[in-house]
């Protein structure tokens, strides 16, 4: 470590509110040139607004940033790209119509011919020398995600950025190709570029990063040593108080078999084949996880299972019932399946409609809510106020509406609607993205309930860490197919990341 | 010349006069709609055009002084669509269906007082100008080299504007801005000042055709003397798949459609005119649902774009 | 903390009041550009249309096919869908009753009338369900097909009473009388106001019912809202704007019959000035409010009501009404902006947890 170097990069007193909510809060950061500085802390944390602070597209209420000890004003995406910063967004900001070139010459300064050729080659040139290969002529929304992300990369390197900050970039690769991009990251930091590397990943801050600063709402808690920090300190200075790594599970008992999936296929919006040949079964009282990176049929599978996709080809049976056929409708009328989303705003809640209204978006027709065709208002009031209170649903009343409510009250709404009802089935996809720690633990803890129950549970994400804490049993879903179905209690990190990326090793024989 | 050769040349004529105001309509939506902002306004600026151009040249006796104006308007027309849909981010149909009725409203009630009933006699027109050589050739050549300036301006602008949104950086950022607005931003481009660009020029290029449709084609104003012309670009816009070439073709379908109606005669066949009249629509109507899914719009179109957020 | 409420409760009204005054106060600009002392011409109107015997009942001769057509136009925005096709689903809607009108015979009353409303409503209906067929199929923009439809509706009437419909030895195309038995009542003796106000209002119970009390509005809402939660949750999203585009179709048609068996008893060629497109303007400054509905129907028929003695009394061209409906749309569209931003900056109450 180089001390005692002038930080490149320099923070002081930054602070961002949104309305009265503040998002930071004070902050004051370090970082050295030829460095890479992780940036730790849960969803909600205040990463992100810092990041865009730096890159132009928020401007602080208070605060002042420096580039070799030089006052800068980033008042600007245009501003920030002159002064050498560079991001690397979460979701990429490549617009997937264009080649990669145009993504890489947009917004350069204005000529009237483009030349797209010259540039390419120029492209070309430049991949290679940062050992980032990518074609520059391909479509980006043609190209798989960790390519996306490689060009992603080489704009903010054409634009002559010095500071690259990377957003959770990690979300989309598999385990190895992790340690590949890392290296990279590396040999930047080698050519005196400096790296912010923004994570809510413990583990790999700590492999990745000379130093690591962590924020809590809004706040910087701690900036320390990476080689000097323990999982345990860091884990404990995101949340503020010592974190469970492992939940309690009682062992699972039961033998009914609620769930069989035989020879599923699905095919997604493109009419290719997402989910081909699933087969699997799931015991009542059971946590089925499904590991996978994003875009490898999760979608589809759960949608299959919901009744939201037609099944191409294979059957789905329920409690011995043949479902395949069955519409959505009937599964929501004579099954007791509980889905959550994975985009909660999305596709799980009517944010304009209040809590009431929304926890009967499934069961408006039926009774108690509808009695001889009348909607009976006195029940759905009465089962908001109950599902306020068993849920901790921190809200005043059924009235308010679902957009006032933050993101983890939200989850819950949906869970109450998902899960009141006592479902025999329940379909959960991604249910803590985006929740901070105590929403997490509080939607874990319902499911976990739920498994108590007796309900036959599949858990899709693409944290590893938590699947392997919540199931009892983990399937790996890989291009559409479960490549594995391992007993949790016994399956390893590397085993799983392994066949994230289709290493063949462990898998199930055809 | 043969009867059926000076028919053909006729009509050819007669469809290539009935598509441009099309043509300048479908155009300018092309600008908005590319950058993001759908344009349902476009009747709207058209009859604008026509009646500010009419008005203008009624008291100017200037043709010149009245496309300016036209021109002005068209883009101060535009402006207040910008101004709803990009900075108020009222919802963009809203916006166009209000500028609609608006100047539906307006332009009766002005055309009124400016042109009482006494006022017969056509308004002063834009004639031909016929480019030596090349307007002798048959068929062709009246047909292309002998027209009045602005369809001269119309056959430049469509392989200029071509140019521009394909092998420029103001086309690649224009269409960028239309995609993925956020992307584009991060790169350094101002998505609202490249909207508002695109919306106002949109409203000068349709006011252009109304002042078109007045000053060449009928050379009189009347209320709503547009007739649905603007909605019928904008489904040539569609058919057309957002690609100046394309699109224009498009309008001239429809132009040529629109001329079959007033030439029916000559095949002696017995459509009653009603159902030519209601031709255009009906060929743009099915045009939409052939094209249903194929066609794609720009990405962010109709969305509103919103600088800073707080993203959960 | 009290009084935001309070203002938020009030804007819904509020806002459309000040389009609407905004508009009258350019309106008055533009009578006064014609020569006319607006304070004199705005009293004129006001005075015929709502004030007079004679002048209430065409206000609400008038108010009939507007606020029918309103709840077409305010039926589709529950679900999300822009229907400006209501003056081709006003006119297929007259074409359907006259038909039911000449050539259905011997019935009585009883059953004519309510067999030619039926068949007004269907024809509306059913001009109302291809976009929607179009958009919940096969994605197409509502917008658009609705609007061809207008012209292609319009010029079908202008065929039908010019030649198979005509009434022979007509000057103008019109249709013959439509048999008595299948004319509606006039409500106000002496003055042309038919039942079809009547079944406006009926309309609009019927509507409040359903948005307020059965799951059928609610699952229209849900679609309006967010259709991608509302087909999660098993609602299906296509049939709902289908039904919802029939419907407003058939309300459409509902204001054209309206007008055949109650005004006219015969089919006129272009019979709708422009009724279908001031409807869109009344449903969107009513803020999807029912009671705004009725309100703004029966104030631009009161300003189409006295519009006309406005004219002749006063020299005022009726067209300026037109201009003041148009700028009412306008400005209320600003109005919804600003007021959307300002609940943005209000509603930053992020409950913790």
């Amino acid at each position: 470590m180089r001390d005692g170097e002038t930080a490149y990069l320099r923070l002081e007193g930054i602070t961002k509110r949104f309305g009265n909510f503040v998002a930071n809060d004070s902050i004051n950061l370090k970082v050295n040139a030829g460095s890479i500085h992780g940036l730790l802390g849960e969803n909600g944390a205040g990463k992100t607004t810092l990041m865009n602070i730096l890159c132009g597209l928020y401007q602080p209420e208070a605060g002042q940033i420096y580039l070799h000890d030089r006052a800068v004003q980033i008042t600007s995406p245009k501003v920030a790209i002159a002064q050498g910063i560079g991001m690397i967004h979460q979701h990429f900001m490549l617009v997937p119509q264009l080649t990669v070139t145009e993504n890489i010459i947009l917004g350069s300064p204005l000529t009237l011919r483009l030349n797209l050729k010259q540039k390419s080659r120029e492209i070309l040139v430049m991949s290679e020398r940062y050992g980032l290969s990518i074609d520059p002529l391909a479509k980006v929304g043609d190209l798989p995600v960790g390519t996306q992300q490689r060009v992603e990369i080489l704009k903010a390197l054409y634009r002559q950025a010095k500071v690259l900050i990377l957003d959770e970039p990690t979300a989309v690769l598999t385990p190895p190709e992790v340690q590949g991009f890392f290296k990279v990251l590396r040999q930047l930091a080698a050519a005196n570029h400096t790296i912010l590397f923004i994570s809510h990943k413990l583990d790999e801050i700590l492999s990745l990063c000379d130093h690591i600063t962590v924020l809590r709402r809004g706040r910087v808690v701690g900036t320390m040593i990476a080689h000097n920090s323990t999982r345990q300190d860091l884990a404990r200075l995101m949340v503020g108080r010592d974190v469970l790594f492992h939940l309690e599970k009682a062992a699972q008992s039961s033998d009914h078999i609620v769930l069989e999936v035989q020879n599923l296929q699905v095919r997604d919006d493109r009419h290719l084949n997402a989910v081909q040949n699933v087969s699997f079964t799931l015991k009542a009282g059971e946590i089925l996880g499904v590991a996978g990176v994003d875009g490898n049929g999760q979608r589809e599978l759960a949608d299959a299972i919901a009744g939201l996709r037609p099944a191409t080809a294979g059957e789905l049976i329920l409690n011995g019932q043949i479902i395949t056929r069955w519409t959505m409708q009937q599964r929501i009328k004579r099954l007791k399946i509980g889905y959550i989303p994975e985009d909660r705003q999305k596709m799980g809640l009517i944010l304009r409609f209040s809590i009431a209204r929304n926890l009967i978006l499934k069961g408006f027709q039926q009774l108690p809510f509808c009695r001889n065709g009348w909607l009976q208002r006195g029940a759905i009031a009465h089962h908001a106020t109950q599902a306020i209170q068993s849920f901790d649903i921190r809200a005043t009343s059924g009235k308010l509406r679902v957009s006032q409510l933050s993101g983890g009250n939200q989850q819950k709404v949906v869970l109450a609607r998902e899960l009141s009802g006592d479902p025999t089935l329940i379909v959960a996809m991604q249910p803590t993205r985006g929740l901070d720690v105590g929403a997490t633990e509080y939607v874990q803890q319902a499911l976990l309930t739920e498994r108590q129950r007796g309900a036959a549970i599949l858990y899709i994400s693409t944290e590893l860490e938590e699947i392997m804490m919540m199931s009892d049993r983990i399937a790996v879903l890989y291009e559409g197919r479960f490549v594995a179905i391992l007993d949790a209690a016994t399956a390893t990190v590397e085993q799983l990341g392994l066949l994230m990326a289709g290493s063949p090793a462990g898998r199930l024989s055809p | 010349m043969s009867d059926s050769a000076a028919f053909l040349s006729d009509y050819l004529a007669a469809s290539l006069r009935l598509s441009v105001p099309l043509a300048f309509a479908a155009l300018g939506g092309l600008f908005s709609e590319r950058s993001g902002v759908l344009n349902i306004g476009l009747e709207g600026m058209l009859l604008t055009g026509a009646f500010v151009s009419a008005a203008t040249v009624f008291y100017t006796g200037s043709v010149w002084v009245a496309i300016l104006a036209a021109l002005i308007v068209g883009g101060l027309v535009g402006l207040l669509h910008a101004y709803l849909c990009v900075t108020l981010r009222v919802d963009q149909l809203v916006s166009g269906l209000a500028i609609n009725l608006s100047a539906a409203g307006l332009t009766a009630f002005l055309s009124r007082l400016v042109f009482n009933s006494k006022t017969s006699q056509p308004l002063q027109g834009l004639d031909a100008i016929a480019i030596p050589g090349l307007s002798q050739i048959p068929i062709v050549g009246s047909l292309f080299f002998n027209q009045d300036p602005l369809v001269y301006l119309l056959l430049l602008l469509v392989p200029l504007i071509t140019y521009l949104l394909f092998k420029t950086s103001l086309g690649l950022t224009l269409r960028a801005v239309g995609e993925y607005p956020r992307a584009a931003e991060t790169a350094g481009v101002s998505v609202l000042f490249v909207r508002y660009l695109s919306v106002m020029l949109s409203g000068c290029l349709a006011s252009l055709g109304g002042a078109y449709l007045v000053l060449v084609h009928v050379k009189f104003f009347m209320e709503d003397i547009s007739a649905g012309k603007g909605f019928i670009a904008l489904a040539a816009l569609i058919f057309g798949r957002w690609h100046p070439i394309s699109t224009v073709l498009a309008c001239v379908l429809f132009g040529a459609t629109e001329a079959l109606q007033l030439r029916i005669q000559a095949f002696s066949l017995n459509i009653p005119y009603q159902f030519l009249v209601m031709l255009p629509y009906v060929i743009a109507l099915f045009a939409l649902i052939g094209l249903a899914g194929k066609s794609t719009p720009p990405a962010a179109l109709g969305i509103p774009y919103v600088k800073e957020s707080l993203d959960d | 903390m009290k009084a935001n409420q309070i203002l938020r409760s009030i804007t819904p009204v509020l806002s459309p009041l000040f389009a609407i005054s905004s508009a009258l106060l350019v309106g008055a600009g533009l009578i006064a550009l014609a020569g006319v002392n607006p304070i004199a011409a705005y009293s004129v109107l006001f005075r015929e249309a709502l004030a007079n015997y004679y002048g209430f009942g065409t206000t609400l001769t008038k108010t009939a096919p507007l606020l029918l057509t309103s709840l077409g136009v305010f039926v589709a925005l529950k679900a999300g869908q822009f229907n400006i096709g209501g003056e081709g689903q006003i006119y297929m809607g007259g074409l359907g009753s006259v038909l039911v009108g000449l050539y259905v015979h011997g019935l009585p009353a009883l059953i004519h009338v309510p067999l030619a409303l039926l068949s007004g409503f269907l024809f509306g209906a059913i001009w109302g369900l291809i976009p929607g067929y179009l958009k919940a199929i096969r994605g197409i923009n509502e917008v658009i097909t609705t609007l061809l439809l207008n012209y292609i509706a319009l010029n079908l009437i202008n065929y039908l009473v010019s030649n198979p419909l005509i009434e022979p030895g007509a000057p103008s195309p019109y249709s013959p009388t439509i048999a008595t038995s299948a004319q509606l009542p006039i409500i106000l003796p002496q003055t042309q106001t038919h039942a079809g106000i009547l079944i406006g209002f009926a309309a609009t119970i019927v509507l409040w019912i359903v948005f307020q009390r059965l799951p059928l509005g609610y699952q229209v809402e849900a679609v309006g809202q967010n259709p991608i939660a509302a087909r999660y949750a098993g609602i299906s999203v296509e049939r709902t704007i289908m039904l919802v585009m029939a419907t407003a179709g058939g309300l459409a048609g509902l204001a054209g019959a309206g007008e055949v068996m109650g005004l006219k008893y015969r089919l006129f060629d272009q019979f709708s000035p422009g009724y279908g497109f001031d409807a869109i303007a009344i449903a969107f400054l009513s803020r999807g409010n029912l009671v705004g509905v009725v309100m703004t129907s029966l104030f631009f028929g009161a300003l189409r009501s006295g519009a006309n003695v406005m004219q002749r009394s006063a020299g005022v061209p009726v067209t300026v009404v037109y201009a003041i409906q148009g700028l009412a749309v306008l400005f209320i569209a600003i109005g919804l902006a600003l007021e959307k931003r300002f609940a943005i900056r209000q509603s930053s109450v992020i409950t913790s947890g």
